[in-house]
């Protein structure tokens, strides 16, 4: 059987830039990089800071924090992995979409199960009464 | 230097296992002994070991199916008979230890070495021609998926063999499963075999993703797929979904047994009812993975044979996604009696009652493709029409079920193994044995034999009810599972008659068995010369049987749902070689993926005994043959045009010659 | 057989290898949804886990966030020497992509330092993960996102060794590697985020 290896790369360095790029992944500029870079550092050091100097209440730190980790995970999305709604990332914007949903569901719907399994078993702080056996 | 591996881990004081041991190595050495014969060694490596084409990695998967469901089979009539026997002051032939390892094997053999790897050969073989392209996106990665779920089975076969296997039930539940409680090595090699086949799975279930979404034919838009295209995608979505949830709770498992540590121990603060909450959050979709592609197959057949269009195509494929996407909300109804509150327990039996419905909608969809058709009952109409009457009883028992009420008198008894047996033989099974039939003269070139196929559908079909209908029965007077012995000696007739549809299944299998043996050696009467046995209506049946090994000369332009039928009409259907034909692109073999999973099958033989420097090996060997791949540029051919266009000229005059002898018999 | 309209010839040598990279690309980031409901699954762990202390230490006694910080900026900036990598492929300048491909290899082998020299500290206290099932969790969902980077960290190894040494050119096949390489970099740091706010700051909190 006669060989011939992939000739597409031979092509690659005439045409340039744009053969270079692999299709189906976004392609990122310095400003992107930039960027997403100042801004992860203000969000990472804006939840250190709210931990470290305990400037709220712990219920009002969690919440903050859990927003800043949000924000910053939108921006590594953003900026790093460059997914927006072009075309191109739209499949890859979808399987992510599902991801999350399936995240969401099996964390959330395991803490609600469990939390609700561990109220209805006797623990160390339900005082039940001694069991009575009939005489 | 081995670990724990000692001697005695050979259980030569078990006569049934040393028995089992024994013939599974006079299999082995009868097949071994049979390629020595006829020096099939360089044949066997050249072409099916190295190789990467869809259809072969098919046909293995599918023979991996077979086999086990023969060994799977085997432990379920030896609780048959035990149960038979086994009351009052009998005690039968097998002890607690040892039937406690069957009814675990039984059910870890038949969902992830019988009834996944059967699914995965039916979508290998299937999918690309139905699409219309020439392989799968992966084919290296499509034969390391075979190959590590190829070990996987090799190391529940070698349990048998070396040490023991686990006695936890098919989903090793702690604290039974943590090393204070299995100290042997039984959910060892349950976890190994597991994850290495989980491994394959999940890499599987991205192949199939990436080919039906990025390389369908041209003009072969999403709602003009086939059917079992679409049960495809959403099992794959499926599989990435749920399988990295078993890969999880198992390593974790792992952990716990390996390292001291706390997930789910007694102590330190571990909670097992999180690895049940987890288990079955993978669990309740694998069991969709496995009837979505037997809904798949169904849709095919009803179409094929009724010889009419599948009835409201855009409901068949919304209640797939329905199915796909309300999966992920039913899990806990396989644990109500856990102890969460009546508003969990009803949200889940809610949710249960509703993903009933969208399977209402397909059966439905078939009844109505099959009124007014010309219905030919060859044997995967045999299974389909079996299957609907089957599958709706088990799908009813399974609403009953999803009652929390009624399940915390039913969780756990045989009520619930006749449910779900019910919907997996009479699903699953059916369903992957209805594609057997009808896509074996696509893979092998040659027709199934009808009669013995027949007969055998009618052994399983009879054989199932009267196995497990009086399990329904049994469940309902206080039996449970994963017992014995019992004392109520008013159940004993019950388990009798179980015994006997126990019997009449093996015969059914011995019949299909028959069926492949007579088949071969009939062979060259009964060849597929049109490559269109059964007047098909979507791609694959454009090709030859089997396919050549590019799949299509020149790939197909579709502008209709059921493209080869479309054209049948038309008439524009090609019957003749092209003066020219493109040079076409293809992967060459390579045995990487088998030498992968062989060092895989070291690691975990070597975790299983402790054998640390072997494991290392284990590894080291995987990632290094995996790096040596990629530093390999020559992975790929081009297949010339000359050579196309000759095996072309071939098929065509095989085709006239066919229809020469057909307009000569008419 | 059904006709195909002709013309196709000469491109597709060309077009195929782009298909074929932008099904690996896509392929892999597949992969890497997997990944999450893998890390997903072992967060539902912790977070069940958080706070069965057995009667050891809580996340309060242990964790120094000083560390967390200094392990923060190392993946942080080595996802954007990634991103430098990234740019100096798409140039065509394979001496770019080994600099930044290196510097990024230094930051991310910083970060593994710190998590095993955190890892031993714990250890030879007597707070290692058999301790409770807290710090079972704790050292499996760190322990898993560093197995991870350690991961990503000889697959960099390898395709500097084989851009490098061996001479490979940035043909479409390592462009896709590399492609590949960074959305596993970035996703690790995306995980980490989820890691240094859920167990470590909410831990002492």
């Amino acid at each position: 059987m006669a060989t011939r290896t992939d000739h597409a790369h031979g092509h690659g360095h005439g045409h340039g830039h744009g053969t270079l790029t692999p299709a189906g992944a976004g392609h990122g500029t310095l400003k992107d990089y930039a960027v997403g870079f100042v801004l992860s550092v203000i969000l990472t050091a804006a939840a250190f800071y709210v931990v470290m100097a305990h400037v709220m209440a712990p219920e009002a730190t969690v919440f903050t924090i859990a927003g800043l980790a949000a924000v910053q995970v939108m921006v590594h999305l953003v900026c790093f992995l460059h997914l927006s709604t072009a075309s191109s990332q739209r499949w890859n914007v979808t399987a992510m979409a599902f991801a999350i949903v399936v995240v969401v569901v099996l964390i959330v719907g395991s803490l609600w199960i469990m939390h609700n399994m561990a109220d209805h078993m006797a623990g160390e702080d339900d005082k039940l009464p001694p069991l009575q056996l009939q005489p | 230097m081995l670990g724990n591996l000692t001697l005695a881990a050979i259980p030569l004081d078990n006569p049934i296992e040393m028995g089992a041991v024994v013939f599974m190595g006079i299999a082995v050495l009868i097949v071994l002994g049979f390629i020595a014969r006829y020096n099939l060694w360089g044949y066997l490596w050249r072409e099916w070991i190295t190789s990467v084409d869809h259809k072969k990695i098919g046909i293995m998967y599918i023979i991996l199916a077979l086999v086990m469901l023969i060994r799977g089979f085997i432990d379920a009539i030896m609780m048959r008979t035990q149960l038979a026997f086994a009351y009052g002051k009998h005690h039968g032939y097998l002890p607690p230890p040892h039937y406690d390892q069957i009814f675990t094997a039984h059910g870890v053999i038949m969902i992830f070495f019988m009834a996944m790897p059967f699914m995965i050969g039916l979508m290998n073989v299937a999918v690309p021609l139905q699409i219309g392209a020439r392989d799968v996106a992966f084919p290296f990665m499509n034969s390391i998926s075979f190959w590590l779920t190829a070990v996987g089975m090799a190391l529940v076969n070698l349990s048998l063999a070396i040490g023991e296997f686990a006695k936890t039930g098919w989903l090793a539940y702690p604290p039974l499963s943590e090393l204070h409680f299995s100290p042997g090595v039984g959910v060892d090699y349950y976890i190994w075999a597991l994850q290495i086949s989980g491994i394959g799975t999940l890499l599987t279930g991205v192949n199939f993703f990436v080919t039906i979404v990025k390389m369908r034919a041209p003009g072969m838009t999403m709602m003009r797929m086939p059917v079992f295209v679409w049960t495809i995608l959403c099992t794959a979505v499926l599989i990435m979904a749920a399988f990295p949830i078993l890969t999880g709770t198992l390593a974790l498992l792992t952990l716990d047994r390996y390292l001291d540590f706390h997930f789910f121990t007694d102590d330190g603060g571990g909670n097992q009812m999180m690895y049940v909450n987890l288990i079955w959050a993978w669990g309740h979709p694998e069991v969709y993975i496995l009837i979505l592609p037997a809904f798949g197959v169904f849709s095919e057949v009803v179409s094929t044979y009724s010889g009419k269009r599948l009835f409201a195509y855009t409901s068949m494929v919304y209640a797939t996604l329905a199915i796909t996407g309300l999966s992920f909300i039913v899990w806990l109804h396989h644990f109500f009696t856990m102890g969460s509150g009546a508003d969990v327990n009803a949200f889940f039996g809610i949710t249960t009652m509703i993903i009933a419905i969208p399977t209402g909608v397909k059966i439905f969809n078939w009844l109505f493709t099959m009124y007014g058709g010309r219905v030919r009952y060859d044997v995967p109409m045999l299974y389909t029409v079996g299957f609907m009457i089957t599958f709706t009883i088990g799908g009813m028992t399974g609403v009953m079920l999803a009652v929390p009420g009624i399940d915390y008198v039913l969780h756990n008894s045989l009520f619930l193994i006749a449910h779900f047996h019910n919907v997996i033989i009479g699903g699953v099974l059916f369903g992957y044995l209805a594609g057997f039939n009808y896509w074996f003269p696509k893979m092998a070139g040659f027709h199934l034999n009808e009669k013995l196929g027949k007969r055998a559908f009618w052994f399983w079909i009879v054989g199932f009810y009267v196995a497990f209908m009086p399990l329904y029965a049994l469940g309902l007077m206080g039996a449970t599972r994963r017992m014995e012995h019992y004392d109520n000696v008013a159940w004993a007739p019950y388990m009798w008659v179980a015994a006997f549809g126990a019997i009449l299944i093996m015969i059914g299998i011995g019949h299909q068995v028959a069926q492949i043996v007579v088949s071969i050696r009939d062979r060259e009467m009964n060849r597929d010369l049109t490559g269109d046995p059964w007047q098909g209506r979507t791609l694959e049946w454009a090709t030859s049987s089997p396919p050549p090994f590019y799949n299509f000369a020149t790939l197909p332009e579709v502008n209709h749902a059921e493209p080869l039928w479309d054209a049948k009409q038309r008439g524009t259907i090609e019957r003749q070689a092209r003066d020219h034909y493109e040079d076409i692109h293809m992967p060459r073999n390579t045995g990487a993926g088998f030498i992968i999973a062989v060092f895989s099958g070291f690691f975990g033989f070597a975790m299983i005994w402790h054998i640390w420097w072997l494991a290392i090996v284990g590894v080291i060997g995987m990632v290094l043959t995996l790096i040596i791949r990629t530093c390999n540029d020559n992975i790929d051919y081009y297949v010339p045009g000359e050579e196309v266009a000759s095996i072309e000229k071939a098929h065509f005059l095989q085709l006239s010659s066919a229809d020469m002898e057909k307009q000569h018999a008419d | 057989m059904l006709t195909e309209p002709a013309g196709h010839a000469h491109d597709h040598g060309h077009d195929h290898a782009q298909e074929a990279v932008a099904n690996k690309v896509f392929g892999f980031w597949l992969y890497l949804m997997t990944d999450c409901i893998l890390f997903a699954t072992v967060f539902a762990a912790f977070a069940v886990g958080r706070d069965q202390f057995n009667g050891g230490p809580t996340g309060k006694d242990l964790f120094d966030l000083n560390g967390v910080i200094y392990e923060t900026s190392c993946l942080l900036i080595s996802s954007v020497t990634y991103g430098f990598a990234m740019l100096g492929a798409y140039r065509g300048s394979k001496q770019q992509v080994l600099l930044w491909l290196g510097i990024t290899f230094l930051f991310g082998l910083g970060f593994i330092g710190l998590e095993v020299k955190e890892f031993i500290h714990l250890v030879s206290e007597g707070d290692g993960p058999s301790r409770s099932a807290f710090l079972s969790s704790f050292f499996t969902l760190v322990g898993t996102h560093g197995c991870h980077v350690t991961a990503g960290l000889i697959w960099m190894a390898v395709l500097m060794f084989q851009l490098g040494v061996m001479g490979k050119e940035l043909t479409p096949a390592y462009m896709s590697r590399l492609t590949c390489l960074s959305l596993f970099w970035h996703f690790l740091d995306i995980v980490w985020i989820c890691v240094f706010t859920i167990v470590y700051l909410m831990g002492v909190v």
